[in-house]
């Protein structure tokens, strides 16, 4: 944190008499310390509003929260009002919930924000330290603020988005029924389900997909007041996240679709705090889960044989071992190069060095069958429609990320294929049971 | 409701060796301070309950390492110790000058950074019984411990035997 310039400083002024020190007052210093306790680098989405208007490097963007969680705004007139919007409501165009407002006066002022889970009443309002403790604050003649970051204040910095918005939103070549089905989520669903009705085929069937949305309890366990899935959670979704789901399912031929989380304040990461990541777990009548990869007695399903998890031991010893071979064979190397012209000793450093390359290409050699086996056999045993599905939602312009227990896609726009979900990686362990989708969307992250 | 370590305070000293004597009761403490902990219809038993632990302790005896014990005392205790000046302590010890921490979080790309240890990193590493489905694995010279925090977060922490210890070399976390 850079150190913080004083109140007031000495200059020096001439007056008609003499030249004496006067005291003139400095542009004060608001400083926002973050801490979030269920995550060490959330990035929060935040502008900075001065007196009610936007400061100027954040009109059209907003920027993320660093690692540190401090936000320091300078150079403020006393009296002024200083606030933040927060997570999706720091859209350059909604901002409609200005929190953590405090008016510096006399002194610089810091402000000490602490997430809280559980239910609380708090409001977005800093209070006034009374505890005197931090020397540091106290010898640095700022004024120290205390609030709290509920889930009744992470709602509130979620942006509602409204039916009005919906269609602005989505991406133009969407489906008119697909669109209707998004609407109607944000125009008041009375159960959680949802029907999206098909044109009729050629020979006249018709047709429709049945979306079911679960209920999380991190919202009710966070949230004390005016939580409700229907209003307050599915509405805080990107509509063009739903969009791209109800497209993929359409494309893959999908009937039913169960999607597991959606937006929730407490917990994970920021694409589902900030409203912009969809969970889905089932389609059709296929888990999507694959946990048995690694776990014994986890959820049994087709998707994992036998035969892939001895297919996925084998590469994975083939890996090993080729670590190991490479280890020799840079050691090899190694005695070649310190033989140091002796005409003994390099014929020996060199006859080794040959073994080992020759070991080495063949460990390789296994490693590559080995990948080529587990990755077949992985292959063999994934649903059609979950490959279609997939495919459908890299495609989507509007989505950022996929990732699901059989593949991971981090950026759908970068030219790198999907890499196999190990369920080795923190981010591959935690896909190892649904499907995740990020919805782009730069005005947010 | 946690139960009182009295011998805590006959700790002369911040080792790790006395605060690694102390797992096995502080691990049934942990262990009922945290309860089974469901992810997407899998219900995983805290990583502090006794078998559990034995579980962990065997697959990391299995990976083939140097001093394993050593490993397992700086593990166990990572997850298991309570959240108190001993244990961090004993933590700090074992940390390298610096290390890697790393992040992959829905909704943000991969990134890493290094990173000096500081309070804030001990106070991440020290679980006091907060970790689910805590798993160990080998890769290359490191070994990884790997635990759920919540339903939604994995964390992990990497160690090295360098210069005859074992030391703590990175830390990671990723959401969805």
């Amino acid at each position: 944190m850079p150190t913080p310039k004083p109140a007031l400083i000495t200059d020096t002024k001439l007056d008609n008499e003499a030249t004496k020190d006067i005291k003139v007052k400095q542009g004060r210093r608001v400083t926002y310390v973050f801490k979030i306790t269920t995550h060490d680098n959330l990035k929060i989405p935040y502008a900075i509003s001065v007196n009610d208007a936007v400061l100027d490097e954040f009109k059209n963007k907003n920027k993320r929260m660093p690692k540190d969680g401090v936000i320091i705004v300078s150079n403020v007139a006393p009296g002024a009002r200083v606030s933040l919007f927060l997570n999706s409501d720091a859209h350059p165009r909604y901002r409609k919930e200005p929190v953590y407002t405090v008016t510096p006066l006399e002194h610089d002022v810091v402000v000490y924000v602490t997430e809280k889970k559980g239910k609380y009443s708090d409001e977005a309002v800093p209070i006034q330290s009374k505890n005197n403790n931090d020397i540091l604050v106290a010898m640095q003649n700022q004024q120290a603020y205390t609030a709290t970051l509920t889930g009744d204040i992470w709602m509130k910095v979620s942006h509602k988005y409204l039916p009005g918005e919906i269609h602005a939103l989505l991406p133009q070549e969407t489906s008119p029924f697909v669109k209707e089905a998004v609407l109607q989520i944000y125009s008041g669903l009375v159960q959680p389900s949802l029907k999206i009705t098909l044109p009729l085929t050629g020979d006249g069937e018709a047709k429709s997909i049945v979306v079911n949305f679960e209920d999380g309890k991190n919202p009710h366990e966070n949230i004390a007041h005016g939580y409700d899935l229907l209003k307050e959670g599915l509405t805080r979704v990107h509509p063009a996240g739903y969009a791209a789901i109800f497209s993929a399912a359409v494309e893959a031929g999908v009937l039913s679709i169960s999607m597991s989380s959606a937006w929730r304040p407490m917990y994970g990461s920021i694409s589902h705090r900030a409203g912009l990541g969809l969970d889905v777990n089932y389609i059709g009548s296929i888990h999507l889960n694959r946990q048995s990869l690694r776990v014994s007695g986890g959820v049994k399903n087709s998707n994992v044989s036998i035969m892939e998890k001895e297919l996925l031991n084998t590469f994975e010893e083939a890996k090993e071992q080729q670590l190991s071979v490479k280890r020799n064979l840079v050691a090899a190397k190694h005695e070649v190069k310190t033989a140091n012209g002796d005409a003994q000793k390099t014929i020996v450093a060199r006859e080794k060095l040959k073994k080992e390359e020759e070991l080495y290409a063949s460990a390789e050699l296994s490693r590559k069958e080995a990948e080529v086996a587990w990755n077949a056999e992985r292959d063999k045993n994934e649903p059609d429609v979950v490959r279609k599905f997939r495919a459908a939602l890299i495609r989507s312009k509007s989505i950022a990320q996929v990732f699901d227990p059989w593949f991971m896609e981090v950026d759908t726009h970068d030219k790198m294929a999907a890499t196999p979900n190990m369920q080795i990686s923190k981010n591959e362990e935690t896909h190892a049971h649904h499907l995740h989708i990020t919805v782009l969307d730069e005005n947010i992250l | 409701m946690k139960i009182p370590y009295l011998y805590l305070s006959i700790l002369s000293s911040a080792s790790f060796a006395a605060v690694l004597w102390s797992v096995p009761l502080i691990a049934i403490g942990a262990a009922e301070q945290y309860p089974a902990l469901e992810i997407h219809g899998f219900l995983y038993p805290n990583a502090c309950a006794a078998n559990v632990r034995v579980e962990l302790q065997n697959s990391l005896l299995k990976l083939d390492i140097k001093e394993a014990d050593k490993a397992w005392q700086i593990i166990d205790a990572l997850i298991c110790a309570p959240r108190n000046e001993s244990t961090r302590n004993a933590v700090r010890v074992v940390m390298a000058k610096r290390i890697k921490e790393d992040f992959a979080s829905t909704g943000d790309l991969p990134s890493f950074e290094m990173v000096v240890p500081n309070a804030q990193i001990i106070e991440r590493v020290i679980r006091d019984g907060e970790a689910w489905k805590a798993q160990v694995r080998k890769e290359s010279d490191n070994v990884i411990v790997q635990y759920f925090v919540d339903e939604a977060c994995v964390r992990d922490v990497t160690l090295r035997y360098f210069k005859s210890k074992w030391l703590i070399y990175g830390i990671g976390m990723a959401c969805d």
